[in-house]
């Protein structure tokens, strides 16, 4: 049934942001701020920084919404531009270097097997866990940290990911299994509870 | 041992084996419910700076086209006013060609005795005038 269109579908909100309805803008940015904000929190250290770079993000995307052709999500369109402004960020500070080295506990935890016994739940109780989680995100590689945030945060699929970040597919995959071989290493005094296998 | 994974790290481009070696590896990750726990993650609440921040900077946009829309609309205005005013500056110059052309009309009168020139009798130039008589 195509008779009558919703007037916050998605779709109809964008061409009404082409047509410079800021209205329309404000319903977007209503329904993307706290993930983005939640991304770009992630990405940097710096709470502050984080913000003005999330207002930067919908300034930009409303001065470029012509320029979305519609061929990919508009999530994607969005996060790419969240991450591109946040690696500009990242390159400015200079903090830490783009190199993926591990430390011999992420490669040891990327060896052995993941604990299938891990329950999500806890994290929403254990708050030193969630601290040790976030922490382990935060001092992650500037690489390796959307990829993380991207797939199992905002629930991207690879090929999207691949899209927002222009990076291969295949690095893709490489990344995310890097990354998650950190956070397992910094988790690790958290599991098992006695139980080594 | 650790070759794929150290060529991970660096980036190098993997054999089809170690491909499929990282795509199982992935599900395993995937299995011990690891990307559950950063799903846990909660959302920021979004600082009220952002969207005052945003809404600032729509009106400063707003504001830089209706002064140049302004703008635009004065300077309009005032060439049609400079076009409508210099209308009326035309027949002051017929008044002046006609002004010019009695004077010389009278000096050559002077000249030709047809006219009396200063302290001239008049008497004299009304006969000649009805005379209709010419030096």
């Amino acid at each position: 049934m195509t008779g009558g269109s919703d007037p916050y579908d998605e779709t109809h909100l964008i061409r009404r942001c082409r047509e410079q309805d800021t209205e329309a803008f404000r319903w977007l940015i209503s329904r993307y701020q706290a993930r983005i904000f939640s991304f770009v929190r992630r990405m940097l250290p710096d709470a502050s920084e984080a913000e003005d770079v999330t207002q930067e993000v919908f300034v930009k995307a409303y001065r470029s919404i012509r320029s979305y052709d519609g061929r990919a999500a508009f999530t994607t369109w969005l996060f790419k531009i969240a991450s591109n402004l946040c690696v500009d960020r990242a390159r400015r500070r200079k903090r830490r270097g783009d190199s993926l080295s591990l430390d011999s506990a992420a490669r040891q935890a990327l060896l052995m097997p993941a604990d299938s016994t891990w329950d999500p739940q806890q994290l929403a109780v254990a708050s030193e866990m969630r601290e040790a989680l976030e922490a382990a995100i935060a001092a992650m590689s500037e690489k390796l940290k959307p990829v993380l945030l991207l797939h199992d945060l905002e629930g991207m699929d690879y090929q999207q990911i691949a899209d927002t970040l222009g990076i291969p597919l295949g690095t893709v995959k490489s990344r995310l299994f890097l990354a998650r071989g950190h956070l397992q290493s910094a988790l690790a005094p958290f599991m098992g509870g006695g139980d080594e296998s | 041992m650790n070759d794929w994974i150290t060529k991970l790290a660096n980036e190098e481009k993997l054999t089809p084996d170690e491909e499929a070696r990282l795509v199982a590896a992935l599900e395993a990750q995937a299995d011990s419910k690891l990307p559950g726990l950063v799903a846990a993650l909660p959302r920021y609440d979004v600082p009220a700076g952002v969207v005052a921040g945003f809404e600032k900077s729509l009106a400063k946009r707003t504001r830089v086209r209706f002064a140049s829309g302004l703008a635009a609309c004065a300077a309009a205005s005032l060439a049609v006013f400079m076009a409508v005013d210099n209308r009326g500056q035309t027949p002051e110059v017929v008044e002046q060609a006609s002004a010019d052309s009695l004077y010389d009309w009278h000096n050559e009168a002077v000249a030709t005795s047809v006219l009396p020139g200063d302290g001239a009798n008049l008497a004299a130039f009304s006969q000649v005038a009805r005379n209709g008589e010419t030096q």
